[in-house]
């Protein structure tokens, strides 16, 4: 059977449900026309309401419930990282801990408080290992600079006694401490970097004129440099830098 | 000539009080789209076309915020939604066939005489049915798409996964089988004859 083709009006016409006036298209609209309104009826009531209670349950169930991206991914983030960390410190602590590595203090705490508890733990006197601080660094380097320069200026003998390394070793506090007895003081706020004092002085001995709150600082193992009686020392010890004449102390 | 209800100019003032899950607003809502929905459903052959449409417009509450523009595009954008609702409904029954229903869950059936109603509708509704069978499956989701949903042709094509052009090609082909077909048979389906 040969019949036009529909043109795209046509089609278009059909389709949005405008009746057709041409004859050779009426049966076709009618046709999609009582498609239309044979399947859209009305949904029965019971259906209706149910579909309601439905819609209104989850608009509920959308409502509050939080935001999929925000504050439970952030919190469960927060969470895990918080327990990541504590894991890291407690065991972290405990293997410092059990090797002695703690600073002093906190060492001898926790190793007291573990002996009650029938754990062994290192106390800090028991590692007399040279710490890092203790090793000779900066200030030997400087005096060595210092006595070098010095020997070239005026000769060996004129110097005093190479530095050796040794001397600048200090023993562990924590090895050499007595209890009771008062603690050393570190270096850093006398060393090298302060330009108030000689660099070949690593731990010069505080001026008893310049109203030293340290006199001597007697109970320190390290070798102490005292400046040179002979430049007219001010108590500044600016004069060092001038002249070095570093003059080792025997230990006390 | 459309169906069913229009909310017009109100459409905006709807929408916003559904967003704040106004309960007037969801059934003037409903009351719009859901007989053109389910005519679709039963037109396109679901099994269940009214559960595919409770779960369309439950859907349509969890997904109105993302939601941006006028009336022809909300009922479109609610039509693509239960297209591939029935799509999926299909694939799902044809994984897990349904089983026999229990002797004691039958107390949960609707009333007779809906039931009677329902097989009288399907009788009257056959030789429309029988039309709507000669078309091909992608022919007949072009078409009752257009007809039930008023989606443009750009419209059907992005919710069929097509081209423009193809989707025109199925809608002119499909048109003209049912042209055939009811030159064929010499006379009107059953509810057109009615009107």
């Amino acid at each position: 059977m040969m019949m036009d083709r529909l043109t795209p009006q046509e089609i278009e016409r059909l389709l949005e449900g405008h009746s057709s006036a041409d004859p050779k298209l009426a049966r076709l609209s009618d046709s999609l026309q009582a498609m239309r309104e044979t399947y859209s009826a009305p949904v029965r009531p019971e259906v209706k309401a149910q579909h309601v209670q439905a819609m209104m349950a989850a608009f509920g169930e959308t409502s509050s419930a939080p935001s999929p991206f925000r504050r439970p991914r952030r919190a469960r983030l927060m969470k895990r990282a918080a327990v990541a960390v504590g894991a890291s410190v407690l065991l972290g602590g405990s293997a410092l801990a059990a090797t002695g590595s703690l600073p002093a203090p906190a060492q001898d705490a926790l190793a007291k408080a573990a002996h009650g508890v029938g754990i062994d733990l290192p106390h800090s006197t028991a590692h007399p290992t040279p710490r890092a601080s203790s090793l000779p660094g900066p200030q030997f380097a400087a005096a060595k600079k210092a006595w070098l320069d010095c020997v070239k200026e005026k000769g060996k003998d004129a110097c005093g006694p190479k530095p050796m390394a040794q001397d600048f070793v200090k023993p562990s506090p924590k090895a050499s401490h007595e209890p009771g007895e008062p603690k050393s003081t570190e270096p850093s706020e006398h060393g090298v970097g302060n330009p108030h004092h000689s660099p070949t002085a690593p731990r010069a001995t505080p001026n008893p004129g310049h109203g030293g709150s340290n006199p001597g600082n007697g109970s320190d193992n390290v070798p102490v440099r005292t400046p040179n009686a002979n430049s007219g020392d001010s108590g500044h010890g600016n004069d060092d830098l001038k002249t070095p004449q570093p003059v080792k102390t025997p230990h006390v | 000539m459309e169906t069913s209800l229009r909310l017009g100019d109100n459409f905006d003032s709807v929408l916003a009080a559904a967003r704040t899950g106004a309960e007037w607003a969801w059934e003037r809502i409903y009351d719009a789209l859901a007989p053109s929905l389910n005519g679709y459903l039963r037109a396109r052959g679901a099994p269940d076309p009214d559960g595919v449409t409770g779960d369309v417009f439950a859907q349509l509450v969890r997904d109105i915020n993302r939601f941006e523009g006028d009336e022809p595009g909300f009922r479109s954008w609610v039509f693509v939604m239960a297209h591939h609702r029935l799509l999926d409904d299909l694939r799902r029954r044809k994984r897990r066939p349904e089983s026999v229903m229990a002797p004691e869950d039958m107390s949960d059936l609707e009333d007779p005489r809906d039931i009677e109603a329902d097989v009288l509708d399907r009788v009257s509704n056959a030789e429309l049915r029988a039309l709507i069978e000669t078309l091909t499956p992608a022919q007949r989701d072009v078409i009752l798409l257009r007809i039930f949903g008023g989606l443009k042709v750009e419209e059907v094509a992005r919710a069929m996964g097509r081209r423009s052009g193809a989707v025109k090609a199925l809608q002119r082909r499909g048109l003209e089988t049912l042209r055939v077909k009811l030159l064929e048979s010499g006379e009107y389906p059953n509810g057109s004859e009615n009107r």
